[in-house]
């Protein structure tokens, strides 16, 4: 597969895995399960950051034609594709030769999680505010540190179905 | 000229991102813009046929509940008709079997998505004007009052639930009865206010709550849910009571929403009184 089939590949799957198979499940009735975010956070430094950014955009903006929230995940998602470069600077992830995706084996535990958990924090963050306002209370927060924690979870789950091979991408 | 293109250029990475980000902002800010989406996009072709799908799927999952409901409202129901046959047998001709006075017709639809906006909840049903609904039609399911509906279109509707600030519901509670207003808080998932009841009004904890004649939406005596807590706030005249809601929306399914033949016509006839005095 190359590189710019790539993009196109995890954008489709993971806009087919949210909306047919995670926007149904609510578990408890409350936690929603966001696997879209992995979207901007799959791809390293080498990867073409506009693409990333508008791909992250219409990502978003399908997941809102979804679920009634037209504005809403396409705003969040961009904000998390804008600031992807800067985190990724921060963490200091170094790319292994031309691959545009980050191999999340090569990294510590704590590398990933703390990134991914920083990201789906943000998003989650932008969410709320954006959607409450000056109404957000501790009810709203406490399901956002809910949302995150099990997204989280099935995120790091999801992406190890992207970690390239040795010599790939 | 060249210097501008130039530093476009250069920062095109945070143009983009800024332009695209105010796009999102217009459309997520302006009212008016969701609701012809939102509208739009609980009814149009392809969302609305994904979601009865999943739908379909979901209510799979939850079929055990459901058949335990069913059952309950079956055992409820057959002790209905029993006790209906024994006063019919008791006094035959006084009873009115002919029930076209109230010129209602239940249409029944199924749930096939729910949305939250700022707390508010909005379902979508797989009817819509071509089964005969009409918007500001009451919707019940068989343990209680859901909502009314908003926007409908061919095969859709959007149903502004009970659980929505700009929900008032006329309803009334203890033996009297006493009239009040049920209105909802914000995150009060699974509960309603019950205001304007008196201080002095005789209401317990436990007390049924329905709604009454005066309400526009809903049949007489449709049932809404018991009083959970009942507060009496100083220099306050009236009780702060809390209804749990028999039907919780978010296990919700089924539902049935009741077209009054004749609400137009009333209608027309109380904005008369508007129009003239």
């Amino acid at each position: 597969m190359n590189t710019s089939r790539f993009y196109f590949f995890s954008f489709l799957v993971l806009f087919l895995a949210q909306v047919l198979l995670f926007r149904p499940v609510q578990l408890w009735g409350e936690v929603h399960l966001l696997v879209y975010i992995l979207f901007p956070l799959l791809f390293n430094q080498n990867a073409n950051k506009i693409l990333v950014l508008f791909l992250s955009f219409a990502l978003g903006l399908l997941i809102d034609l979804f679920s009634n929230t037209i504005g809403l995940h396409s705003s969040a998602l961009l904000f998390i594709a804008f600031i992807r470069p800067t985190v990724l600077a921060f963490f200091r992830f170094k790319p292994n030769g031309s691959q545009i995706l980050i191999r999340f084996s090569e990294l510590t535990f704590y590398q990933v999680i703390s990134y991914l958990f920083l990201m789906i924090c943000i998003h989650q963050i932008y969410i709320l505010i954006l959607n409450h306002g000056s109404q957000l209370s501790g009810i709203h927060l406490l399901s956002g540190l809910k949302n995150s924690l099990f997204s989280l979870l099935t995120i790091r789950v999801v992406a190890y179905l992207f970690e390239p091979k040795k010599n790939s991408y | 000229m060249q210097n501008l293109v130039h530093f476009i250029l250069k920062y095109r990475f945070t143009f983009l991102f800024i332009v695209l980000q105010l796009v999102a902002w217009w459309l997520w800010f302006s009212q008016h813009v969701f609701y012809s989406y939102a509208f739009s996009n609980g009814t149009n072709a392809i969302v609305g046929t994904v979601s009865e799908q999943q739908a379909t799927l979901d209510s799979y999952w939850s079929l055990d509940k459901q058949n335990a409901d069913l059952a309950s409202e079956n055992l409820r129901l057959q002790a209905e008709i029993l006790s209906l046959k024994h006063q019919l047998f008791e006094q035959t001709d006084q009873i009115d079997l002919h029930s076209s006075e109230t010129n209602t017709t239940f249409i029944k639809a199924k749930v096939i998505g729910q949305t939250k906006r700022q707390g508010n909840l909005y379902l979508t049903l797989n009817k819509g004007t071509a089964d005969g609904i009409s918007e500001e039609a009451g919707v019940l399911s068989p343990k209680g009052i859901v909502g009314r509906t908003l926007y409908v279109s061919e095969h859709y509707s959007l149903v502004m639930s009970v659980q929505h600030q700009r929900s008032h519901i006329n309803v009334e509670v203890g033996s009297k009865p006493w009239i009040g207003t049920l209105e909802w808080e914000l995150d009060a998932t699974g509960y309603c206010s019950l205001r304007s009841i008196n201080q002095y009004a005789q209401v317990d904890i436990g007390d049924s709550v329905f709604t009454n004649p005066y309400s526009t939406y809903f049949p007489d005596q449709s049932f809404v849910g018991t009083v959970e807590t009942i507060a009496l706030k100083e220099q306050d005249q009236f009780f702060t009571i809390q209804v749990k809601l028999n039907q919780q929306l978010n296990e919700l399914r089924h539902v049935y929403v009741i077209q009054n033949a004749l609400k137009s016509e009333m209608q027309t006839l109380e904005n008369q009184i508007i129009d003239e005095y």
